[in-house]
Parts: C-alpha cells; structure tokens; sequence
C-alpha cells in the first residue's frame, strides 16, 4: 500500500516535471520569452505536490483525496508541456494572441506592482459595492416583507428596476457622479440589491404561520417576532439572495471598470489590449479566477456558518 | 363553580369561517363552559368539530364571531405568555438548539439574563439532557414535543393549552409523557386545557372531559372523572367510563349485535 502510495505521488509531479523538463531542454524560439517564472511555478507545483504526498503518508483521509486528484494533476502537467511546446518552443501558436505559458507568467514579474495596484482596486470597488448591495438589500426586503404598505409601494418598483441589468445605468451614473469609482460600486450596489431585497422578502412572508402564532404566546413582541423568525427564517433565502447577486457583481464588477473606472482588473485588461499585449490580458483573467473563487469560497464559509442548523436538515447546503 | 374561582370563562361563543366556495361554515355553535383553578380539562370530538378552533380562541390566536372570552374575568383579546399554547406539530424553531428553542420565551420577554440558570432545570425536567445542543431535525418528535411542553413551561403560564400534544408519538413514549403531564400539572398546579383524540388519555389525565359534537361543534356533555391519581387504565370505573363515552359518542353501538351474528 505504501508503495502504490508513492507511486501515486510520483504520477502525479511526474506531469510537472515532464513540462519542466521540456522546457529546460529545448530552445525557445518566440521572441521575448523570460521562462524564469514558469520554471520556478513548475518547480513549486512539484514542491508543493510532493509536501502533500508526505503529509497524506500519515493522514488516510488526505491521502485519498490525494490519490483521486492525481489524474487531474498529471493531465494538467501534460496540458502546460503540450501548450509550451505549440508557443514557446514551436511557434505554432501564433503571437500576440496565443502566448505561451512562460510568457504569460511573465507579466506577473514585469507588470507585478501595476497588477497589484488593480487587483486591490477591484477588491475595493467590489466589497465597497456588494456590502453596500447586501445590506440595502436585506434591509429592503426586511421592509418589504414585514409592512404591508412597504410591500404595496415598494414591491413592484424593486420587481421592476431589478430586471434591468445593472449596467445600463453607467451612462446616468457616470455623469451624476463623475467618479468611476462611485459608479461601479453603485452599479454593484444596484445589481446586488435586486435578489438578495427580493428573496429577503420573499423568505420572510414564507415564514410558516405556527412559528409566529408559538412567539406570541410565549410573549414575543412585534419587533422580536421579526428578528427572532421571521428574519432567521428568511436566511437560507437571504443567502440564494447573495449568490445570485454574486454572480451577477462579478460581471458587473468587470463590466464597470471597462467602460468607466481609472483602475481594476477591467481597466487593466482593456489597457492591456491597447498595447496588444495579449499575454497580460490572459494574466489578468488568471487572477481573476482566483480572485473570484476566494470570494465565492468566503462567501460559502460564512453561509456555512450562519446555516449550521440545517445541515441534514436540506440537502445541499455546499453548493453556492 | 363561583365566578371568582374560575381561570376561564366561554360564554356563547361561535365561530364561522370561509369555506372552499366562500359560503360560511359555522364550526362553533354556542359554545359555553367555566374552567376552574388548576382543573385539568380534557376536550373530545370527532375529527373537524373545532376543538383547535376553539383552544385557539381561548389562547387568543383568532377572535370569535360572537360570545365572549375570559381569564380571570378580564376580556382575552391577544395571545399572551399567560396562556401557554403546545401546537398539535411542535413547532420548534429549526434555527435554534432545543436549549435556545426552550430558553426563548425568557429571550422574548427580556428575562433571559436574570432567569438564564433556569434553562438546564428545564431541559432536566423534560428529560432532554445530552441534547441541549442538538437542532430539531436530529431529535425525535416525541423529544421535540418535551422540548415544545418545557419551552411553554418556562414562563410558568397560568393556563396551559395543549393541542393534542401527544398525538403523533407512539403508545410508550406517550404513556409515560401522560405521567409527566401529570406530574409537572401536579407540581405547578397550573390550568390544563387539552385537546385529544384519545379517549383513554382524556379519562388517565383529566378531572372533566367536554365531549363535543360533529360540526358544527357544539358542547354535548360534560363528565366528571372522580378518580384519584395515579389512575389505572384497566380498573372497573376507568373502563366503565370510557364506554360510557364511547356509547354517547355513538361509537359502542350494537357492539354486542356484531359480536353475536
Ligand atoms: N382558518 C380557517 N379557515 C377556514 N376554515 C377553517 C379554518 N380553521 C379551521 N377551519 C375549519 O374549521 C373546522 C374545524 O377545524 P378544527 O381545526 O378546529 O378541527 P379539530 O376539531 O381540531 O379537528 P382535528 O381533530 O382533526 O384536529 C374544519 O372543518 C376546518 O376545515
Ligand atoms: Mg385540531
């Protein structure tokens, strides 16, 4: 067992190390290729893969997940050495529109401190929009959802601005608040507010009649009846809310700093493209990915969290 | 009874709601009775006579048609924490622990910091110890219906409603929450009011039972239960009784026929 074990470890740096192998042993032939960074990404990956290996020697758990990630993990070695050798060391990618591995690695090393300069700009602009969004939002529907002339009024204006995509609103916004920044944290704010408004209202007036009619005659008043059930009932649907406004703020986040914002991952890719270097503009999206996961994945945690007592109570509480 | 004894007081009330076509339907007809200080009182009838309905109104939840409700002679106009109400399903909280769900009504009323030592005494008392942490769906209904009887207990209500709250569980688990019924009655000498289905628990637990009839539901008769607790189900006058109202309710007829053919 310890030896298919380590077979497994092998198989899975072996793609990697395969890559790197190619790469250090032919000639590169596009121009202005630096492979530094990606050897030292191969090379990390081996690392980092091998530390996992001997952490999953002791761990059964780790260890199986382990072995089930080593296809993946090899294929993906292999994936990097195909496309190195079709760019890189080939050519017959062509540039400037399907650069190498290592030449996209490289903008991470000569455009790092410009990239980190919109990286936190996006963040900025992204919680600075989306918490303004939530809290509207679950603020609107707690209204909504508890008074009834709020519902009548308010309702139907927030069933019907929430359809609009959020950013039609740009050429109005961006004149009344001059600012891009101001702009797309508004546009976020807006797209945000529609769903998670609508199913914090929608969570509420599904609150089953007995939970209210059981707060009353243990002595719950009005305003505990709304904090203590209706809006802890409304929470699972407060959170398909945010997920929902997620997606949706990433686009709009995108969006926003193409067309107006001095700054973000939107401005850096369309100033990218104005240099027609295509290999920051796939470098951006890179960090995009990431970018949005860990905020997916933060976002998963705290629902996690804050749903902890329906776990086996439905069935997917995971999934986002 | 004097009115100065009486917990309760149902002075002709009824009751009428929409029915599928929106044409009224009377559930309650004229329905009157007097509970006294710490009375157990069972309520009986076939199935859509208004026995909620009715211990909804007394609770305070909905406001008859006609007829007055009262305790202790004022007008019952809203639920309050005075009348402790145990729906026919639990009705826990499912975001909250069998502790918290149990501690609420102390949160609800602003008491929980003075009152909080109290709570384990509570879930003692109903035997959920071990599970104060656990969530509603990883109990057992009848461990949820303790959990809703020391919820409605913690306040200490002076009238305690009880909608069939042992309907669901199974003959063990329900016989031994009737003797803790009777216990923790005993102890508080508070006001029991209980609906059920079940005539054998009516006559184990209550000193009245009031046998209602088909709807619309009105009050058929009233029967004293003389019997000292601890009550035994297979003596003489239990047995005698519950024929006794099985025969008014219309169920024991030609029992013998049947048999004999
Ligand atoms: N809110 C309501 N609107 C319309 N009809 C109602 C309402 N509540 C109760 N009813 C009707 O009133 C009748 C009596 O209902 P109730 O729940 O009081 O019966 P019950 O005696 O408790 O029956 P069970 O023993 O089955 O619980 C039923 O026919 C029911 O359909
Ligand atoms: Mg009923």
């Amino acid at each position: 067992m310890k030896i298919k074990f380590i077979l497994r470890a092998l198989f899975t740096v072996s793609g990697f190390g395969l890559a790197l192998a190619v790469s250090l042993a032919f000639p590169t032939v596009q121009a202005d290729v630096a492979d530094g960074a990606y050897r030292a990404v191969l090379a990390g990956l081996i690392v980092l893969f091998a530390a996992g290996a001997a952490l999953g020697v002791r761990d059964g758990g780790r260890r199986k997940k382990y072995e089930a990630r080593a296809p993946f993990r090899f294929a993906l070695g292999i994936a990097l050495l195909v496309w190195d050798i079709a760019s890189a060391k080939t050519g017959l990618l062509p540039l400037p529109f399907f650069p190498s591995p290592s030449k996209i690695l490289s903008a991470f090393v000569v455009d790092r401190d410009f990239m980190m300069e919109n990286v936190l700009f996006s963040l900025r602009l992204y919680f600075a929009g989306f918490i303004g969004g939530t809290v509207l939002g679950v603020g609107t529907g707690v209204l909504i959802g508890w008074f009834k002339k709020v519902n009548y009024w308010v309702f139907p204006l927030l069933k019907m601005t929430g359809v609009i995509p959020a950013v039609a609103w740009i050429p109005i916004a961006l004149t009344l608040l001059k600012s891009g920044f101001l702009t797309g944290a508004f546009l976020i704010t807006m797209c945000a507010w529609f769903p998670i408004g609508f199913q914090t209202a929608n969570g509420m007036q599904n609150t089953q009649r007995v939970y209210f009619e059981v707060a009353k005659t243990i002595g719950g008043s009005d305003a505990w009846q709304l904090l203590h059930v209706a809006l802890p009932n409304a929470l699972p649907a407060i959170f398909t809310g945010i997920s929902t406004a997620n997606g949706l703020a990433f686009t709009t986040l995108v969006i926003s700093e193409m067309l107006g914002a001095k700054g973000g991952l939107g401005y850096y890719i369309n100033w990218a493209k104005a240099w027609a270097e295509y290999y920051k503009v796939y470098a951006a999206i890179i960090i995009m990915a990431v970018m949005f996961s860990l905020i997916l994945a933060l976002i998963n945690l705290i629902k996690n969290r804050a749903l902890a007592w329906q776990k086996g109570l439905v069935n997917n509480v995971n999934d986002l | 009874m004097s009115m100065i004894s009486d917990t309760l007081t149902i002075a002709n009330v009824s009751q009428t709601f929409a029915g599928a076509a929106g044409e009224p339907v009377e559930v309650l007809k004229d329905v009157s009775l007097t509970v006294g200080r710490n009375e157990f009182i069972s309520i009986i009838g076939p199935s859509g006579c208004g026995k909620t309905t009715l211990l909804r109104l007394i609770a305070g939840l909905s406001s008859p048609l006609s007829g007055e409700l009262l305790m202790n002679g004022a007008p019952i106009k809203t639920a309050s924490s005075e009348r402790g109400y145990i729906f026919q399903s639990s009705g826990l909280f499912p975001w909250l622990t069998v502790e918290k769900n149990i501690a609420a009504g102390l949160k609800a009323r602003g008491l929980y910091k003075a009152r909080k030592s109290e709570v384990q005494r509570y879930v003692d008392l109903v035997g959920l110890g071990g599970f104060e942490k656990s969530y509603p769906h990883q109990i057992s209904g009848g461990m949820a219906q303790r959990a809703a009887i020391a919820r409605a207990l913690i306040n200490n209500p002076e009238v305690l409603l009880l909608d069939e709250p042992l309907g669901a569980l199974d003959s063990f688990t329900r016989m031994s929450l009737q003797d803790e019924l009777i216990r923790l009655w005993r102890e508080r000498g508070n006001t029991m009011v209980m609906v059920t289905h079940d005539i054998d628990e009516a006559i184990y637990l209550s000193r009245r039972i009031v046998m209602m009839s088909p709807r619309p539901g009105r009050i058929v008769q009233i029967l004293d239960v003389p019997m000292s607790y601890p009550r035994n189900r297979a003596a003489g006058d239990f047995t005698a009784l519950r024929t006794q109202i099985l025969k008014r309710m219309d169920f024991a007829r030609d029992v013998q026929e049947e048999y004999a053919i």
